[in-house]
């Protein structure tokens, strides 16, 4: 059995966090004033400390789901994600900072006295490394806006030079290839190539917000039965159902299908056709 | 006063937040378990808490969120879309003519790159079949049929163009994958995942072939038998339409591809006329939006490469 504080009078422990850590922060040079000031005046980042006395599941599961989803295109679904695992570790790290000792040692900037607060159940929070957390949960979501990743849903992909299929290849993807997004115009996502190597295009139909799991373990299954934000490669519908299913439809040629697939055009036609044809199409860039 | 250790609190909380009891037993007591694969990504080193939790119990107890079409990866939509290819080409045979086909292809990529939706996971193919009946049809994913029958009911290329435009437009909005009944497709995406972690053991890739059968044959009645409703196949037309006007084609060709089916097709026969609403609807429908009709203006090469590739078909 086991029991916790009463409700703390806790209103200015949003500020005390964020003057304590980030100062402290600052001194060990982990962030730069720059840093800083991102932090304290981003909408979406501030120091969410809660202080009430129950933790209902929607205040985790909602709070930050809720801001983010009015602006979607910010966010990838994966840092959608990452927004909510955060205050979900933030609780089991709380758990964590518990011990033995029976007390809450908070420490006080006006005084730069430590305060010590007995607690009647025997746990006690290090505020400090709270603190930490709640830094580190505010830098995760800096980051979030700063680059948006997406995952190559397509069995071949590619970026182009211009947005539009008209545009040369400078680059191929593998499916589950995660890119960067730069910028985007109409249908077209700017994509970051591997390895610095510039900014290409491609067509938006070509990615995905999911994370693609190429080698799904146990955690990645679940994970993706419970949630939107994961899709795992070769799973469910595949190969080896679909030669299963071969099996118990012998009647099916399925290497018609397989024919029907090699039979690919090249770009260079396209554009011949459209010219030769007085056809006036763009390559996808409306 | 009791005392639990940290390691009893942090595998008891856990235990609790995984049994769904998290909310009301925790009380004020902050706890959880999050797997922190974003933490990795961050560039920030925090030390982990060493939570222990039995995975396996994840699986079993992990709450299935419902899953509708749109959870049909692009790429278990390419394997649906194969299977359905090689069950419309059970009805109708391939037409063995390569330049044909080719001609098809080249337009039919021409249109899909106009579309809403140009990359599918496997892309986009096309094929003639072997049939005089009237039918052009699509699997998801991309692979798309069309009958000699059909083709003759095209007088020039804009027409041609129009039916794979149309059809195009089925596989942008996945008409095909919303047949599936919505009951199988929880089961199919998230229950049997769950069960196959690595490659699926005999038990679980028989049920999950018996769960892609069952999706097989919702789509295949209704594409092939019953068609898809009067709403899907008018936001095709509407797809087919903006992707004609994109690659510059005359929308007017689903006009006369219209008309000049409606004058060949024969009611009660197993093809288009079942399957599609009357084409006079169609066309009234298609004439409120791109305007009065205005004849198709036949250009010269577009018209003779038109009855070059199709000549004989």
């Amino acid at each position: 059995m086991f029991r916790v504080s009463p409700p703390f009078e806790l209103k200015k422990l949003g500020t005390i966090f964020k003057y304590k850590v980030l100062k402290m922060l600052l001194n060990k040079g982990k962030i730069t004033k720059v840093m800083i000031a991102m932090l304290s005046t981003w909408k979406y980042s501030g120091f969410h400390v809660f202080y009430g006395n129950r933790i209902a599941p929607l205040f985790f599961d909602a709070q930050y789901p809720l801001t983010i989803k009015n602006i979607p295109h910010i966010f990838s679904s994966t840092e959608r994600n990452t927004l909510s695992i955060p205050s979900q570790y933030l609780i089991n790290k709380i758990g964590s900072c518990c011990s033995k000792s029976g007390r809450i040692q908070l420490s006080n900037p006006g005084t730069n006295r430590r305060s010590i607060m007995n607690t009647p159940n025997g746990f006690h929070f290090r505020w400090r490394q709270l603190l930490i957390m709640a830094v580190a949960l505010s830098l995760l979501m800096a980051q979030a806006v700063a680059s948006q990743m997406m995952s190559v849903q397509v069995k071949s992909g590619q970026a182009r030079k211009s947005p539009t299929f008209l545009g040369p290849v400078i680059a191929d993807f593998a499916y589950g290839d995660r890119v960067q997004i730069l910028t985007q115009q109409g249908a077209w996502y700017q994509v970051a190539l591997p390895s610095g190597k510039g900014q290409g295009w491609m067509h938006m139909s070509a990615l995905t917000e999911k994370k693609i799991v190429l080698k799904a373990g146990a955690k990645d299954v679940s994970q993706a039965a419970s949630s939107d934000e994961l899709a795992l490669a070769g799973k469910g519908f595949n190969k080896q159902v679909e030669n299963q299913y071969r099996t118990r439809n012998p009647n099916l040629d399925f290497r018609q299908i397989d024919q029907m697939e090699a039979l690919t055009v090249s770009q260079a036609e396209i554009q011949g056709f459209i010219q030769d044809g007085r056809l006036t199409a763009k390559g996808g860039a409306q | 006063m009791n005392q639990i250790s940290r390691r009893e609190f942090l595998m008891l909380s856990g235990r609790l937040t995984i049994l769904g009891l998290g909310a009301a037993a925790a009380g004020r007591l902050l706890a959880g378990c999050a797997t922190l694969d974003s933490m990795a990504q961050s560039g920030i080193t925090i030390p982990v808490a060493g939570v222990n939790v039995n995975t396996a119990s994840i699986a079993s107890s992990v709450k299935a969120v419902s899953k509708t079409f749109e959870d049909i990866t692009p790429e278990q939509e390419y394997y649906i879309g194969r299977t359905i290819g090689a069950q419309i080409l059970n009805k109708y045979r391939p037409y063995s003519k390569k330049a044909a086909n080719r001609y098809i292809n080249v337009m039919g990529q021409t249109l899909a790159q106009a579309s809403d939706r140009p990359e599918t996971f496997g892309g986009y193919h096309f094929l003639i079949q072997d049939s005089d009946e009237i039918n052009a049809l699509a699997a998801p994913g991309g692979l798309i049929f069309i009958t000699r029958g059909m083709l003759r009911c095209c007088p020039h290329e804009d027409a041609v163009a129009a039916v794979l435009a149309h059809e195009i437009g089925h596989v942008q909005h996945q008409h095909g994958l919303q047949a599936i009944k919505k009951s199988r497709l929880t089961d199919a995406l998230t229950t049997l995942a769950v069960e196959g972690t690595k490659t699926f053991g005999n038990e679980q890739l028989a049920s999950l072939t018996t769960a892609f059968e069952d999706s097989i044959t919702d789509i295949t009645s209704t594409l092939i038998n019953s068609g898809y409703s009067r709403a899907f196949e008018q936001t095709a037309d509407v797809a087919a339409i903006s992707i004609l006007q994109r690659v510059g084609y005359n929308p007017n060709g689903l006009v006369d591809m219209l008309k000049q089916m409606d004058r060949q097709l024969k009611p009660g026969r197993l093809d288009f006329a079942k399957t599609h609403p009357d084409p006079q609807t169609r066309i009234s429908q298609i004439t409120s939006q791109i305007g009065v009709y205005q004849p198709v203006n036949l250009i010269k090469n577009r018209q003779s490469r038109f009855e070059a590739a199709l000549k004989g078909v």
